[in-house]
């Protein structure tokens, strides 16, 4: 199969990584053992740029990886572990489906701040409404 | 001569001119004057008058101009014009006042509009302040405009120095506004102002007292504008009513005066001007119903005395310990309460307890009357024992005293709830013939509005509902009443009071939106002892003895002369004056005791407390807003987003996100990666 190997220094949350990566080679490589989709470990040839990338662009699956580990590393071979970015991978299906964001750029202001931080101090402030009521009576009640 | 073309009222259809002599710029001169009005439109065509020349300054006319009939004719009416006149000096083209006492009405004709339109219809008048700071309260339950006409002053306003009046500064006359009728349509977008606020001096004003909410013109009584005039200011304003559609409502002005306002008179004789009964209340405005749409108004003035002179405070800044002197919205005067509902028994017929001769009687007296009644009528000082004597016939060895149900003393003005009338004070068969007192008119009594204000959020999102308390204090009541924000919050909150006077309970009604949510109960009033000493009852002994003793007088005596004479040098005289004389004292003196009382505090919350506030209280009402404080960093919003809640496509979304879940609708991977996409954007992304 062929791996493009990439060097991507921004947040891991961004979905849309293709504007970030710089791409260092483009190579061949093999499964290592029992293939799993969102944690394959490939085998390439020992190079600078095999030893350097830190995010993968798998050619024949159309996935992308970030680089979680190196092992089996021989003069000839390295044997890269990778984890699925599903962000990046199904962008695309994310921007066009239907969610439910319980954060984002959209403010509805009626909900509570959950990361705000109550302390212990208080406000007080004091309001007039009205006016003082004025005057003054003495109140004789007599009988008739 | 001298020739002066006026731009009079276009509606009125005529042109003015005032021909004036040249001597009449010199003081004391007199000339003459002809006002010819185009021929046709008003009868007598030319008016004609002398003038005399106070001032020094040439003097200038101005109509006057009275309807007293209005023709509607399909959608015009036509004014019948009583024409009067005002003679104004004028000093390089600038209008000023003759007479500050001298005022006029005026109220023109007008087109009816369509149905859709918004009509506008003037009235203006000068309200004068001679001597305290007066505060001027405009009520409506519709957009109301303060304006100036264009048409009555045709220079365009005054506003320069000028020594009519020896005791007032000029320097202090005021102007509210300007513009005329076309420009009140696009008033809709005027800037409105605080609802307290001073006047600029010598500035000009466009005020629109926006009472529109929600896109919706708000009903019931609701505050429109305060403004205030300095002492000896003198202020002119124009107050344009407004109806659109089926609105119907009046317009009420308050002027706060002590006496120093001067009481000015309308002059409109129009049937649409309505005079309230009340003394110190006139209603301003009264719609009138008409298919297209049209309105009438008055003008008035009022004479409540409901402002200190002083005023103290200043308007607080949030975070900070202080008063809000600033009433925002929340002065109204104390204005009976005119919304109608089951809590004021109007089927109760109003009697004059005074004079109906039966039950009791229920006073409303000052300290001076309360001590004048005790001192002069019902326990009887420095008189000959003659006097004495012919008391004791009167009462018939009765006591007045005896006849006391309830006396106190309340911290504030009874009229404010109950309608009083002057008459006799009686007690029982003993009427002091004294009729100056005033007794208070059988009623269930009225209710004030104590305040009327928007309840308004700090932040105006969710912080306003979970981050603060809002603690109202109420005069006369126990502690604090804690608001439900939930209840009032970004609604009108209204307080209204009742004072019942035979119990001395107080009952305030808080209304949220004119629908009542709660209602809390106080009692106010001090108990006088009148009853307590006994010296009354010995007083009462005494006349009952001196009765006796004129009856043995009788039997026994050649005449009556002679058996008083046995009485006045016998035992039972002495007694009298003796007692009599303690008697008096001691209620005399009790009432010095509450002499002290009219120290009263004249700042109540953050100034000093005197020993008297355990019986006056805080006397106005307020709010105490308790802020619990937030650390909210600010970038988290940047980092982090809204709280959102948001449901929708993801193509709105962008930056950081919290997707709780995703309904997918193009995916090409497996289970097991759905999966672990959906916990991906639980976790976070950035769009």
């Amino acid at each position: 199969m062929t791996v493009r190997l990439y060097s991507y220094q921004r947040d891991k949350l961004i979905a849309n990584k293709s504007p970030y990566l710089t791409q260092l080679a483009e190579i061949s490589c093999t499964i290592v053992g029992d293939f799993n989709i969102l944690r394959p470990t490939i085998r390439v040839e020992t190079a600078n740029s095999t030893l350097n990338c830190n995010y993968v662009y798998i050619v024949d699956l159309g996935l992308y990886f970030f680089v979680t580990g190196r092992k089996g590393l021989t003069a000839n071979h390295v044997d890269i572990e990778l984890e699925n970015d599903v962000r990046h991978s199904y962008y695309n299906s994310i921007k066009v489906s239907d969610v439910t964001a319980t954060r984002s750029n959209i403010k509805n202001k009626n909900i509570p701040e959950t990361m705000a931080l109550n302390i212990p101090q208080e406000k007080v402030t004091y309001r007039k409404l009205g006016n003082a009521l004025t005057g003054a009576n003495y109140i004789l009640v007599v009988g008739g | 001569m001298i020739a002066y073309n006026i731009n009079a009222d276009d509606n009125t259809n005529f042109d003015l001119e005032i021909e004036a002599p040249a001597t009449a710029y010199t003081t004391g001169n007199s000339g003459h004057v002809k006002i010819s009005f185009t021929p046709g439109y008003h009868n007598p065509d030319i008016l004609e008058f002398d003038v005399t020349n106070t001032l020094g300054y040439l003097p200038a006319l101005t109509l006057v101009a009275t309807n007293t009939d209005a023709v509607k004719s399909g959608n015009s009416y036509t004014w019948s014009m009583t024409l009067g006149m005002m003679c104004l000096p004028i000093e390089d083209n600038v209008l000023l006042f003759t007479n500050i006492n001298t005022s006029h009405w005026y109220t023109g004709s007008v087109n009816i509009p369509s149905q859709n339109m918004i009509f506008a219809f003037p009235l203006y008048g000068i309200a004068v302040g001679t001597s305290s700071r007066q505060k001027i309260t405009i009520e409506s339950d519709i957009p109301i405009f303060i304006d100036q006409s264009t048409e009555y002053i045709f220079s365009g306003g005054y506003r320069k120095q000028f020594s009519i009046v020896s005791d007032v500064d000029e320097s202090l006359i005021y102007q509210v506004a300007h513009g005329n009728y076309e420009n009140i349509d696009r008033a809709l977008n005027y800037y409105t102002p605080p609802v307290t606020d001073t006047i600029p001096v010598n500035q000009v004003w466009t005020v629109r007292c926006n009472l529109k909410k929600n896109g919706s013109f708000v009903s019931g009584t609701n505050k429109a504008y305060d403004f205030r005039i300095q002492p000896n200011a003198r202020i002119w304003f124009v107050l344009t009513n407004r109806i659109n559609g089926d609105d119907s409502s009046n317009m009420f002005l308050h002027i706060s005066d002590s006496p120093w306002l001067q009481k000015i008179a309308y002059a409109p004789d129009s049937t649409y001007v309505e005079t309230s009964t009340l003394d110190n209340e006139y209603w301003f405005g009264n719609w009138q119903d008409y298919d297209t749409g049209d309105a009438y108004t008055g003008i008035c003035s009022t004479n409540i005395p409901i402002f200190d002179s002083d005023e103290k405070g200043n308007a607080y800044g949030r975070g900070e310990i202080g008063i809000d002197e600033a009433i925002n919205g929340g002065d109204t005067s104390f204005s009976r309460s005119t919304i109608g509902d089951d809590l004021n028994s109007s089927d109760i017929p109003t009697v004059n307890l005074a004079i109906s001769g039966c039950g009791s009687y229920i006073y409303a007296l000052s300290e001076t009357d309360l001590k004048n009644v005790m001192q002069n009528y019902v326990y009887t000082n420095n008189q000959t024992l003659q006097d004495n004597i012919k008391d004791g016939l009167w009462l018939w060895g009765n006591n007045p005293a005896d006849f006391i149900i309830d006396c106190y003393y309340i911290p504030f003005s009874i009229t404010n709830f109950y309608d009083t009338i002057t008459a006799n004070l009686k007690f029982g068969t003993y009427q002091i013939p004294d009729t100056s007192f005033n007794a208070v008119k059988e009623s269930n009594g009225d209710r004030i509005v104590l305040f009327n204000t928007t309840f308004e959020g700090i932040y105006g999102d969710w912080r306003d509902y979970t981050q603060f308390d809002y603690d109202l204090y109420l005069p006369f009541t126990s502690g604090f009443v804690k608001l439900d924000v939930q209840k009032y919050l970004n609604r009108t909150l209204r307080c209204e009071m009742m004072f019942d006077v035979t119990t001395h309970n107080l009952r305030y009604y808080l209304f949220a939106d004119d629908i009542v949510t709660d209602r809390i109960d106080g009692s106010v009033g001090i108990n006088m002892p009148l009853m307590a000493t006994d010296n009354v009852n010995k007083a009462k002994a005494d006349r009952q003895a001196v009765l006796g003793g004129i009856k043995t007088g009788i039997n026994t005596a050649t005449s009556i002369i002679g058996g008083v004479s046995n009485i006045a040098t016998g035992s039972v005289g002495k007694g009298i004056n003796g007692i009599v004389q303690s008697a008096t004292n001691g209620v005399i003196d009790g009432i010095k005791v509450y002499d002290t009382l009219s120290q009263k505090p004249t700042e109540n919350v953050n100034g000093s407390f005197s020993s008297s506030m355990n019986i006056y209280d805080i006397t106005y009402p307020y709010l105490r807003i308790t802020e619990r404080a937030l650390v909210i960093p600010d970038k988290i919003n940047e980092l982090y987003g809204y709280p959102s809640y948001y449901m929708g496509s993801a193509s709105a979304l962008s930056g950081y996100c919290e997707i709780s879940d995703i309904r997918i609708k193009s995916f090409t991977g497996t289970v097991e990666e759905l999966n672990a996409l959906k916990g991906a954007l639980r976790e976070g992304v950035i769009l």
